[in-house]
């Protein structure tokens, strides 16, 4: 399973967010709460999103030329 | 009021007056940029919502800043060498080019002149955990929230047919969220200022904790932060001019909504935050809708030194002042 940077960097602030957890005062845990699940809900979306990116084309052998490389480079 | 009370009253408001002046670029930035208001409106504009922002938002930032020192800790020189440590530190990081936030250099000046009068016993730890909490949660909120409202943006207007009309309706919809920042950051930054002016006030007895911040300290923290503002932007007019970061309208709108919306709601829970710190996550995170390279991750890496740097340097710094103060008292 490959990750790319994005779902790994607000995975990231998820788990940043969960870390100070513990000295947020309880009154104010919720907005920790809210910015982890937030990100994570970032971290999940973008993740999905790569790998339907990463189905819909699919990787080629190293060696064969792509059909109609010039057009798409210009596009 | 005696001659020292008003000398230390004009130098807080001196220190918010540079507040505005530092972050005038954050408010009129990207309305100048966009050309939709000629750099004389934006100032006028962020300067009229930093004062406005007295009759928004109360006072529960001014109360946790003046709550951060027991009672009867802080008086005159207390106060004084805060006030100090916190501008020479911002002086300091200004000439040697390095990161900091002027709200965190006065946290971190107060408690370091409050523990060189009465030690460590002298700071309220729960009103320091709030700050120091939300010094990281802040900016990160502006990042998650500037990401999403870009992502609404693309995800609402991606159809849309009449690419001119929508760009124009953003920069238009520019002028709101620059006027939100505006109110935002005159509404947390200044009443920092108010809690050390009413921490005075305090400690000297013209003023009890139940009465509250009296209007004109409320006035003059706004009429400084605006004065600033105003001053601050004219300066950003004559150097920088077109050097301004060109930003998109629409990316303009989701970072400082995100940023106003963080600010805010801080504000209402009467945290103080460094409103700089915020928009840079803001922008940070309508930047990480393209790619995370497209982000100038330079920025973002400052942000995180004045948080590591800022609280001790300033601590360390007031800390020096007030021992001879506290020497000849």
């Amino acid at each position: 399973m490959r990750i790319g940077r994005r779902p790994l960097f607000f995975a990231a602030l998820a788990f940043l967010c969960l870390l100070i957890l513990e000295p947020t005062p309880p009154e104010y845990r919720w907005v920790n709460l809210f910015a982890a699940g937030l990100a994570l809900f970032w971290a999940v979306a973008l993740y999905l999103e790569e790998r339907s990116l990463r189905k819909a084309t699919p990787l080629r052998p190293a060696h064969t030329p792509r059909k109609n490389a010039r057009r798409d480079a210009r596009t | 009021m005696t001659p020292a009370i008003a000398v230390i009253v004009v130098v807080a408001f001196g220190f918010d007056f540079f507040n505005g002046f530092h972050d005038a670029a954050n408010s009129i930035a990207t309305v100048v940029s966009t050309r939709v208001l000629s750099p004389r409106q934006a100032v006028a504009w962020a300067a009229f919502f930093n004062f406005v922002a007295f009759l928004v938002f109360g006072t529960k930032v001014a109360a946790t800043i003046a709550n951060t020192v027991k009672p009867g800790v802080f008086n005159n020189g207390v106060i004084f060498a805060g006030l100090a440590g916190a501008i020479a530190w911002d002086l300091i990081t200004w000439l040697f080019g390095l990161p900091t936030s002027s709200s965190h250099a006065l946290v971190g000046a107060m408690a370091g002149a409050a523990v060189a009068e009465a030690g460590w016993g002298a700071l309220v730890a729960s009103e320091f955990q709030k700050i120091a909490v939300f010094i990281v949660l802040s900016p990160v909120l502006g990042l998650l929230l500037g990401f999403t409202f870009m992502v609404a943006i693309y995800w609402l207007f991606h159809r849309a047919k009449r690419q001119e009309r929508l760009h124009r309706g953003f920069r238009h919809g520019q002028l709101f969220s620059a006027a939100a920042f505006s109110l935002a950051h005159g509404a947390n930054d200044a009443q920092k200022t108010m809690g050390v002016v009413f921490a005075l006030l305090v400690a000297n007895g013209l003023r009890t904790k139940a009465e509250g911040v009296p209007l004109w300290v409320v006035l003059s923290a706004h009429t400084a932060i605006a004065l600033g503002t105003l001053f601050g932007g004219w300066r950003i007019v004559h150097t920088m001019g077109s050097k301004i970061t060109k930003i998109q309208p629409a990316q303009g709108v989701a970072a400082e909504s995100a940023a106003a919306v963080t600010i805010m709601a801080t504000t209402l829970a009467g945290i103080p935050v460094s409103t700089t710190h915020t928009i840079t996550g803001g922008i940070v995170g309508v930047g990480t809708t393209q790619r995370l390279s497209a982000v100038r991750w330079g920025v973002a890496q400052r942000v995180v030194w004045a948080w590591v740097l800022t609280i001790p340097g300033a601590f360390v710094i007031s800390y020096l002042v007030y021992l001879p103060i506290k020497a000849v008292t």
